[in-house]
Order: structure tokens, then C-alpha cells, then sequence
């Protein structure tokens, strides 16, 4: 153990405590009252998080920049040797605080979201074993403890997309959600593999060592970075292994918050930004990179223009968030990408959270052509979410304003064509978050049967919480140009090596700043003028539309491409194994394997009958024929 | 020495401790003898002392054996306390015969000189002949002890002649130098020496029961009183295969070709006749019978595989097979009590409902047999495999593990027994002393596969 830092070793708390509250609720499930579950779970999780924030003074005040606690050595075989260990450095520990402060806050909201659930208990379950994988996913030294929270958080998911199992559709968007993880893990498995297959090392500081003295744009590290990239595009949503994330908002609500919205779906982000020193040697893959982010962000933004479900519109608004990190990755500015990482972790947390206020308010209504006029009878929801949506939509001095607007300068140094893309992107994701916030909050109530009510203390005042840090969590980074330091940058330079650092003009950066305010005050003015001063309802799905806009409605068939092109194949050829192949020829085979086997057992047992002459004879025979044999061989 | 000496004494102490008509003094007596015994033979250990003019030596090697004899020797008489109970006359000889034996066994340990050898093994057989007919009043007892007896001594005198053209030979019956007297033959043996050394190969191959020389082991392990079958395939197998080893893996290896392949022969036709026949079997001892063949195969790949680590292998193996057995033999004598004397595999059934932790300690101990995870029975299989295929016999290891899956079927089939109902279950009477010995070697059984990888030798 690297003890020079004084108390960092207790980082192996950090995942202890939701580990030890998972065993608790896990096995005492059918034992513990639905709100002892919920507190203990929730308690655990603040515990990590004030560990967390203790690290981060710890660490802070020793002014070094990273300390390897190893916890014992895990595996041992030959030249492979892999300790169980924890690198905690400025990265990991900003991603420590996001998982467990976020997290606790959501654990909270959970205990009144989920009181009326029977599954309580396991759902706070598996909600700490979620965020125990998570932390070993950020916390991990090196990639194979990486992968383990990879696969941990993938199955964590994968239950907790499918709780309400009794729903088919639910289990159905579940697998979906799983497979399409796999197809994406399968690259990162590759990755790993390759790396440890080039550097003998899968530690974090060996390869990274290693990898420096590397010349860019070797064969063999753009190789393992777009395997590595295409774990991150199944994890992170990006096209085109994007199609879970909409669907698996089959989840309850706080899991979309938590895991489909804060923390899981940043794992590819992490892990690039992570492994910033590699991807700055491959050029390619950063070129990659900056394609299907971008192309993400815009797809994802058009798609969630024309959703009528809350939850599927901040779900592709996610996936088009997501792109902007991705975006930020391939130009190179990691820590841009980290950032943008930690305000969307505030403000899509906040949305979420709202969103689940809404419905719970709604009686599990989720769609928001029946909502409508909720602002005075949801104020706190109301003004928590209005928080979250100016700052999604970059309007400063939001959170979101800060974060994507570095992203959108770094893509103006790129290309002009790169900025004009990602700020139509924006747009668009302004558009779409103020049509949502009028439908839901403005105008009459349209379904009677609701009665809609603010949500208890236990649900609003995280959404206090997270609106304040949705509000202000930009002030972190503020750039040079309000007088700012960007502290949050400074602070993960020392962990991620970007590739673009030179600042802008002062006059340039105020022009364009000046021109796409100008534009989202015109979009928020435009949405007000459709569903606020016009109200105009969406059209339901059968109603006579243009074929663009059907198109959009139906998110470009893309589910149905898919269905055509891999799983109907797919299926054909599994059917046509089971039924010709398995059935027909290796069953019959290995039963008559087995039947052979017994026969002939049969038949040596039919030698050994107690007869003393034969026993005789055999033994006799036996050394007879060994003589002859080494006499003449 | 002293505790081979010891180990004579307290025979027949126990022997003329029948006189007295206290019974319940026996086993106590005779456990401090092994007890003290293993203390005297651990304190010799890193000595390598000679005795008789470097007849036998007493090295590291024959001192881990001796005591992994001892242990199972105790653990049998412990479990021969309730067993002997219900024996009126000359259980003092059963103990004491047992003692003579190990003592044998001893000397198979640790000798260098073939007829030191051969003392060995008649020391180590004649009790056993003894012992397998103890059951005077039982038709199959006597049966078992006269096949025993006739095959043996049979095997004895090939033997015995293979000692004899071995010495006419090499004019010698030193190990080392008969090893030296091959040597100068650069591998083309006269008829006389390669026949002498393929008899007494046949002699030691006979007393580990190695295929085709088995055929006596599934009659005599039926037949003779079960604590007495637990002896033989354990610590009479432990013996006879540290004398393979100390013949061929310290001594006389590596042998000419044709001699090396027939021995090659013998373990293939172990690891396939114990497995075929054992497939069908419902008689309970002669499934473990078969099932002592097959793993008399692993052995011999693990000796065959000469390497440093062969001895530590060969001990971990037959140390752990001979913790699974004793208990899984205990665990039947309590069925066939509770059956009225019935030896089938159906005897199992129900025992799941009836004594639930007994069924689950006799699929630990089964699933150690199988070798799967975690027990220390796959560690030793993994160790024997991981050696064999070290040493590039690619071929063999892959049959042999193939042999080895085909083993997990009759020893669940055992299991499924074991877990399904019963119709008219009989009452399991057991004494807290013998499941407690149960559980023991249970859990010695799992805790050597998760902690203990390596014996030292």
C-alpha cells in the first residue's frame, strides 16, 4: 500500500459501504420494513460520498496528484500479474463525488418514489450493488477492474430496467438493453486483450508509461482504441448501439435518473477520457470519434422532437448529450467532455427526478400530451424543472451554459462546420425542452382523471438540491473570459492529458456566444408561440402526418432496420441449428455416445464374474502379452 | 526407525490387550501408538537416515507418506470405535493387524534394496489376508480372503522371480545399482534383466490393483468387512504407490522403451475398465472398487511424469483421495445398517430428507472424487494434468481427463440417490463422535482445495 498521503488508504470504504448495504438489504429483503431498506440504503451511499469528499480535501491538501492503494494481489499466473487496486487521482475522484452525491441524493428521492412498491427492499438492493459497481468501475487502478464495474453496472441495469418484470415489454427492453451492451463489451473485451497483449500491463500508469513513448498513429493503437471505443459507444448510447437507452426508461424512474441519465451511460466517457493518453496517439479514432458524436447529438435531438413520452424525450436527449461529450473527446478536449460529464449529471438527474415527480403525480401517466397546467399545482416541480431545462438548453449562467459552450468553442477552433453542426444540435435541444416544459407545466390540464398534487419532502427537496447544483454547478469552470480560472479543467489537467489547450480570442468567443444566445431566445420564443400562445397539441400517433415527420415520429425506423437486418438473420439461423442441427444430429450422436459407453461398460463387467481360473487365465494372458511385447518391440 | 519399532510394540500390546475383556481400552491404546509414532517419524524429518547397510532410508519422502498413512490409519480407527462395537471376539487382532500392516507399509517407503521390498509387501499383505476374512461367520468374508490370498501370493511369486532375474542378472539388489547396470546397456536390455524388471513391475502393479492385474480388487473390497476395504484403498494403495515410486521415480527411471510403454498401457487400461465397469455398477463397494481403479490411472500419470514435483503430487493426491473415501465407506456402513445389510446404490436413497448434512458432506466428499472445484479433489487432478501435460504426454492427459468427466456420472449417480425421496425410509443411527469425523473430513476436504495447494516432500 502507497500510504504517503495520510488516511487515503480508507478510499476502500468508498465501495464498501453500498457493498455492505446491498448484502443488508439483499439478504434481509424479506426482513426489513420497506423505509428501513430504503434509509439504510440511502445512508450507506451518503456515507461513501462523505468519504468521497474527505478524499477530496485529502488529496487536494497533500498536493500530489495520485495515490494506488492495492488492496491484495489478485491474480498471479506467469508474467500476468494483476493487483486489486485503486487509483485515486482527480479524474476517478470527481467521478467518486458525481456517483455517490448524485446517487445519495436519488437513493433518497427513491425511499417516496418507490414507497408503494412491493419490491421495495430488492430495489434498494440493487440499487447500492449498481452504485458499489459503479465505484469499481471509477475507482479501479487498472482496466480488468474497470471491466468488472462494466459488467457490474451492465447487469445492475439490466435488472433493474426489467424490475417490473411482470410487464413482458419491460424484460423484452431489458434484453434488449443487455445485448446490445454485449455487442459493445465484446469490442472492449478485445481491447483489453490487445493491450495487454502490447504492453504486458493492463494497469492504468504502466500502459500509460508505456504509451508515451509510443509514435502516433501506430497501427496497433488505433486498433485497441476503437475496440475500447466501441465498448464505450454500446455503454454511452452512441449510434449505432443507441436504441437501449430510449427503450430501457421501462425502468423506474429514479434508475433512468441514475443510471440511464447520471452515472452508467458516462462509463464510455470515463473510460476514454481515462485513457486520454492513447487516444491522443490515434488520431483516426479521435476523427471517429468527433463523426459519431456529432452525428449522434444531432440524430438523437431531431428524434426527440416528436416524442410524446416524458421520459423518451429526455431518454434521446440523453443519448444527443452524450454526442456533445463524444464530440468533445474526438477534438481532444477531455476534460470539456468531463465537465459537460458533471453539470448533465446535475441537470438530467434534476429532469429525471422531475419527470418522476410528474408521473407520480399523474398516477403513472407519462404522456405529456394529457398533462398540461401543472405550474400551480406542482410549484416546487415546476421551478426545479424550468432550473434543469434552461440549463440543458445552455442558457447562461446555467450550468449547461458553461460546459457546452467550451465544447462548441473547441469545435469553432476545429471547423467553422463542426460549430455551426453542434450549435444546430443545441438548438434543436432547446426547441424540444421548452415544447416539453410547456406542455407539461403551462396551458389547461387536459386528462381529468388526474389529480395531480406536489410530491412529498422526501422527492421535492432533492430536486432543491439538484436544481442548485444544476443552476450553479458551472461556476466551477468558469472561463477566462468572465474573469474565471477554469478551476474544474485546472483540476483534471493533472489527470487527463488533452490535446487542445490554446485559449480563444476574447472577441471572438463573445461573438459567438452573442450569436447563439440570440438564436435559443428565438427557439424559446418559437416554442412559446406554438404550445403556449397557440396550443398545439401534438397529433397522436394515427393522425395523418407529413412523411418527415412520421419518420421522425417512428425515430427513422431505426428499431426496425435493426429487427430486419440482425435479429430476423440472427433468428433464422438459431431456429435453423435448434431444429436441423441440434435436434436432428448432435443430440442423437451424443445419446448414442452415452449408450455405446454403457454398453461396453456392461460388457467389462461381464468379465469380472468371480471366477478364480478366469481371473487366472486374464492375469496370465495380460503378463504374456507384456512379455512378448517388450521382448520383440 | 524408532517409529517403525514404536509402531511393532504397540501391535502387539493391542494384541494381548485382548486378553483383557475391556473392549473400549483398544482403539484409544492403539491411537496413542500411531499417534506417538507420527510424533517420533516427524522428528526425524531433513535427517535422511540409513539403516542395514543402506537397505532403507528414511529420507523426507518415506517420513510425508508414513505420516499421511498415519493420519488416515487414525481416522479409521476412530471410526472403527463405533464399528467394532458390535464385533464380540478378536477385535484386539483387527486393531493389531492393522498396525502390522502399516508397518509393512513402512518399510515399502522407504526401502532401496528389493528384498527389503518384498518383506515390505508381505508384511503389509498377509494381515490384510487376515483381515479381509474377519468376518468368519460371512460366506463372501472367507471368499474374499482366499481370492485375496490365492491371487496374491500368485503375484508374489512373479514377484519374487523377477527379483531372482533381476540378481542373475546384475548380481545385485540395490536400486541404484541395478540402475547403474541398465545404464551400461544403452537401452537394449538382455531378455533376462527386461523379464525380471517386468515382473516385479507386475508384482507392485498387482498390489496397487492397476488394470489388468485388477481383477482381484472389485471381489475382495465386496467381500471383506467394510472398515477393512477402507484400509485397503487407502492407506495399502498409499503404500503400494510409494513403493512404485521409490522403485521407479527414484530409482529406475527412466526405463527402456518397452518397459516404459507397458507401463504406459496399464494406465490407460486403469483410467477405461475402472470407469466402463464402474458406469453400471449398483453394488456401492464395488463402485468404489472400480472407482479406486480409475484413480490408481491418475497415479500413474502422475508418476510417470517424472519431474521434482512427481512425489508432492502423487501424495497430495493420494492423501486427498484416501480423505474422501474413508468417510464416503463410513457414511455406507450407516446406510447398510439402516437397510438391514443391502449394499445397493438405492440404500442412499432418501438420505437427503433424513439427514440433510450428511447428504451434503457425502457430495462434498463425492464431488472431491469427481475432482470439481472447489474440493481438493480438483486441485489434485489439476496438479496431475498441469504435471503430465508439463511433461508433454499431451495425449494421455487428454484421455485421462476425458476419463475423468466420464467419472462424474457414477458419482452423482450416487448423489441423485442421495436427493431423491424414499419410500419407506429406514431410521439413520449415527454417533455424534463418527459425524463429527464426517464433518471433519468434509470440511479438511474443502479447506485443502480452497488453502493448501502443495505438500512439501
Amino acid at each position: 500500500m502507497v500510504a504517503s498521503i495520510p488516511y487515503i488508504t480508507l478510499a476502500w470504504l468508498v465501495p464498501a459501504f453500498p457493498l455492505l448495504g446491498f448484502l443488508i438489504t439483499g439478504l434481509g429483503k424479506n426482513r426489513l420494513k420497506h423505509n428501513q431498506a430504503g434509509i439504510l440504503a440511502s445512508t450507506m451511499v451518503a456515507l461513501s460520498f462523505l468519504t468521497s469528499l474527505f478524499l477530496f480535501f485529502t488529496l487536494r491538501s497533500s498536493g500530489q496528484e495520485s495515490a494506488t492503494i492495492t488492496l491484495f494481489n489478485w491474480i498471479s499466473a506467469g508474467d500476468m500479474k494483476i493487483p486489486f487496486a485503486f487509483l485515486i487521482d482527480h479524474l476517478s475522484i470527481t467521478m467518486m463525488l458525481i456517483v455517490t452525491g448524485v446517487g445519495a441524493l436519488i437513493h433518497i428521492y427513491s425511499i417516496g418514489y418507490m414507497h408503494d412498491d412491493e419490491r421495495v427492499n430488492s430495489f434498494f438492493a440493487q440499487m447500492n450493488l449498481f452504485t458499489f459497481s459503479m465505484l469499481l468501475l471509477v475507482m479501479g487502478a487498472n482496466y480488468l477492474i474497470l471491466f468488472i464495474g462494466w459488467e457490474g453496472v451492465g447487469f445492475c441495469s439490466y435488472l433493474l430496467i426489467g424490475f417490473w418484470f411482470k410487464n413482458p415489454e419491460f424484460n423484452y427492453a431489458a434484453r434488449k438493453a443487455f445485448v446490445m451492451n454485449r455487442i459493445g463489451d465484446l469490442g472492449f473485451i478485445l481491447g483489453i486483450i490487445l493491450l495487454f497483449f502490447t504492453f504486458k500491463s493492463v494497469s492504468f500508469t504502466e500502459v500509460f508509461t508505456q504509451a508515451a513513448t509510443l509514435q502516433a498513429g501506430a497501427p496497433l493503437i488505433t486498433l485497441i482504441t476503437i475496440l475500447l471505443l466501441v465498448g464505450a459507444v454500446g455503454k454511452s448510447a452512441q449510434i449505432p448501439l443507441y436504441t437501449w437507452l430510449p427503450d430501457a426508461m421501462a425502468g423506474p424512474t429514479p434508475v433512468s435518473a441514475l443510471i440511464h441519465a447520471a452515472t452508467m451511460v458516462t462509463a464510455g466517457i470515463y473510460m476514454i477520457a481515462r485513457s486520454s493518453i492513447l487516444y491522443n496517439l490515434a488520431p483516426i479514432t479521435l476523427n471517429i470519434m468527433i463523426g459519431l458524436g456529432l452525428a449522434t447529438a444531432i440524430f438523437a435531438a431531431i428524434i426527440g422532437l416528436r416524442q410524446n413520452d416524458i421520459k423518451k424525450v429526455l431518454a434521446y436527449s440523453t443519448v444527443s448529450q452524450l454526442g456533445y461529450m463524444f464530440l468533445a473527446l474526438g477534438l481532444g478536449a477531455y476534460s470539456s467532455a468531463v465537465f459537460h460529464l458533471t453539470t448533465h449529471a446535475f441537470f438530467k438527474a434534476l429532469l429525471f427526478l422531475g419527470a418522476g415527480s410528474i408521473i407520480h403525480a399523474m398516477g403513472g401517466e407519462q404522456d405529456i400530451r394529457k398533462m398540461g397546467g401543472l405550474r400551480k399545482k406542482m410549484p416546487i416541480t415546476y421551478l426545479t424543472f424550468l432550473a434543469g431545462t434552461l440549463a440543458i438548453s445552455g442558457i447562461p449562467p446555467f450550468s449547461g451554459f458553461f460546459s457546452k459552450d467550451l465544447i462548441l468553442n473547441h469545435a469553432f477552433e476545429s471547423s467553422p462546420i463542426l460549430y455551426i453542426l453542434a450549435l444546430g444540435g443545441a438548438l434543436i435541444t432547446c426547441f424540444y425542452m421548452f415544447r416539453l416544459l410547456y406542455l407539461v407545466f403551462f396551458g389547461n390540464q387536459r386528462l381529468d382523471t388526474a389529480h395531480p398534487h406536489e410530491s412529498p419532502r422526501v422527492m421535492t427537496i432533492p430536486l432543491i438540491i439538484l436544481s442548485i447544483l444544476a443552476v450553479f454547478g458551472g461556476f466551477l469552470n468558469i472561463p477566462s473570459l468572465f474573469g474565471g480560472e477554469s478551476g474544474f479543467s485546472d483540476f483534471l489537467h493533472k489527470a487527463i492529458t488533452s490535446k487542445v489547450t490554446e485559449e480563444m480570442g476574447a472577441s471572438t468567443e463573445i461573438g459567438l456566444i452573442a450569436a447563439s444566445l440570440a438564436l435559443l431566445g428565438f427557439i424559446i420564443f418559437m416554442a412559446y408561440r406554438t404550445y403556449v400562445k397557440k396550443s398545439v397539441i401534438p397529433a397522436g400517433d394515427k393522425e395523418s402526418q407529413s412523411v418527415f415527420a412520421k419518420a421522425i415520429s417512428n425515430k427513422f425506423y431505426i428499431d426496425q432496420i435493426y429487427a430486419t437486418l440482425f435479429e430476423k438473420p440472427f433468428g433464422f439461423l438459431s431456429d435453423f441449428f435448434f431444429k436441423q442441427i441440434e435436434i436432428k444430429v448432435l443430440d442423437p450422436i451424443i445419446d448414442e455416445i452415452g449408450i455405446l459407453t454403457s454398453k461396453l461398460g456392461d460388457q467389462v463387467r461381464k468379465l469380472q464374474q468371480g471366477i478364480m481360473s478366469f481371473y487366472f487365465f486374464a492375469m496370465v494372458a495380460g503378463i504374456l502379452l507384456f512379455i512378448i511385447f517388450i521382448l520383440i518391440v | 526407525m524408532s517409529a517403525i519399532i514404536l509402531l511393532t510394540v504397540f501391535g502387539i500390546i493391542v494384541l494381548y490387550l485382548g486378553f483383557a475383556e475391556n473392549k473400549t481400552i483398544l482403539a484409544p491404546v492403539a491411537i496413542t501408538g500411531l499417534v506417538i509414532s507420527m510424533v517420533l517419524s516427524i522428528k526425524d524429518w531433513g535427517l535422511g537416515s540409513k539403516y542395514f547397510h543402506d537397505m532403507m532410508i528414511i529420507d523426507n519422502f518415506s517420513i510425508a507418506f508414513n505420516v499421511s498413512m498415519l493420519i488416515i490409519t487414525i481416522l479409521i480407527f476412530l471410526f472403527g470405535i463405533n464399528y467394532y462395537k458390535r464385533m464380540e471376539h478378536h477385535v484386539a487382532e483387527q486393531y493389531a493387524l492393522m498396525i502390522f500392516a502399516l508397518t509393512g507399509a513402512f518399510l515399502m517407503t522407504s526401502f532401496s534394496n528389493l528384498i527389503m521390498l518384498f518383506l515390505g509387501i508381505e508384511i503389509l499383505s498377509i494381515p490384510l489376508y487376515i483381515l479381509a476374512g474377519g468376518k468368519k461367520s460371512s460366506f463372501r468374508s472367507n471368499e474374499a480372503s482366499f481370492k485375496y490370498f490365492l491371487l496374491g501370493s500368485f503375484a508374489t511369486a512373479f514377484f519374487l522371480f523377477g527379483i531372482a532375474l533381476v540378481y542373475g542378472a546384475s548380481a545385485t539388489f540395490y536400486l541404484p545399482e541395478i540402475k547403474n547396470y541398465i545404464a551400461q546397456f544403452n537401452g537394449h536390455l538382455p531378455p533376462m534383466l527386461m523379464v525380471g524388471l517386468l515382473f516385479i513391475l507386475i508384482g507392485v502393479a498387482f498390489k496397487v490393483a492397476v488394470a489388468p492385474f485388477h481383477f482381484w480388487s472389485p471381489d475382495v473390497y465386496e467381500g471383506s468387512p467394510t472398515l477393512v476395504t477402507a484400509f485397503m484403498a487407502t492407506v495399502v494403495k498409499t503404500a503400494g504407490f510409494a513403493a512404485f515410486y521409490r522403485l521407479l521415480g527414484m530409482g529406475l527411471l527412466p526405463l527402456p522403451g518397452p518397459l516404459e510403454k507397458t507401463l504406459w498401457v496399464m494406465t490407460m487400461l486403469s483410467l477405461l475398465v475402472g470407469n466402463l465397469a464402474a458406469l453400471n455398477q449398483t453394488n456401492f463397494k464395488r463402485l468404489l472398487a472400480y472407482s479406486a481403479i480409475v484413480h490408481t490411472g491418475f497415479m500413474m500419470l502422475a508418476m510417470l511424469s517424472q519431474h521434482d514435483s512427481s512425489a508432492s503430487v502423487l501424495l497430495y493426491y493420494t492423501f486427498v483421495y484416501s480423505l474422501a473415501t474413508v468417510p464416503l465407506f463410513i457414511i455406507f456402513i450407516h446406510m447398510k445398517r439402516a437397510s438391514n445389510g443391502l449394499e445397493e446404490l438405492s440404500i442412499f436413497r432418501g438420505l437427503y430428507k433424513q439427514k440433510p448434512w450428511m447428504a451434503v458432506f457425502m457430495t462434498i466428499l463425492l464431488m472431491s472424487l469427481a475432482g470439481l472445484p472447489p474440493t481438493a479433489g480438483f486441485l489434485a487432478k489439476y496438479r496431475v494434468f498441469i504435471l503430465s501435460i508439463s511433461r508433454g504426454y499431451l495425449a494421455i492427459s487428454i484421455f485421462a481427463i476425458i476419463m475423468a468427466i466420464i467419472g462424474i456420472y457414477y458419482y452423482f449417480y450416487v448423489l441423485r440417490e442421495a436427493f431423491s425421496e424414499s419410500n419407506d425410509p429406514n431410521p439413520i443411527e449415527i454417533t455424534k463422535l463418527n459425524a463429527a469425523l464426517i464433518i471433519v473430513c468434509g470440511v479438511a476436504v474443502l479447506l485443502l482445495g480452497l488453502f493448501v495447494w502443495t505438500v512439501p516432500i
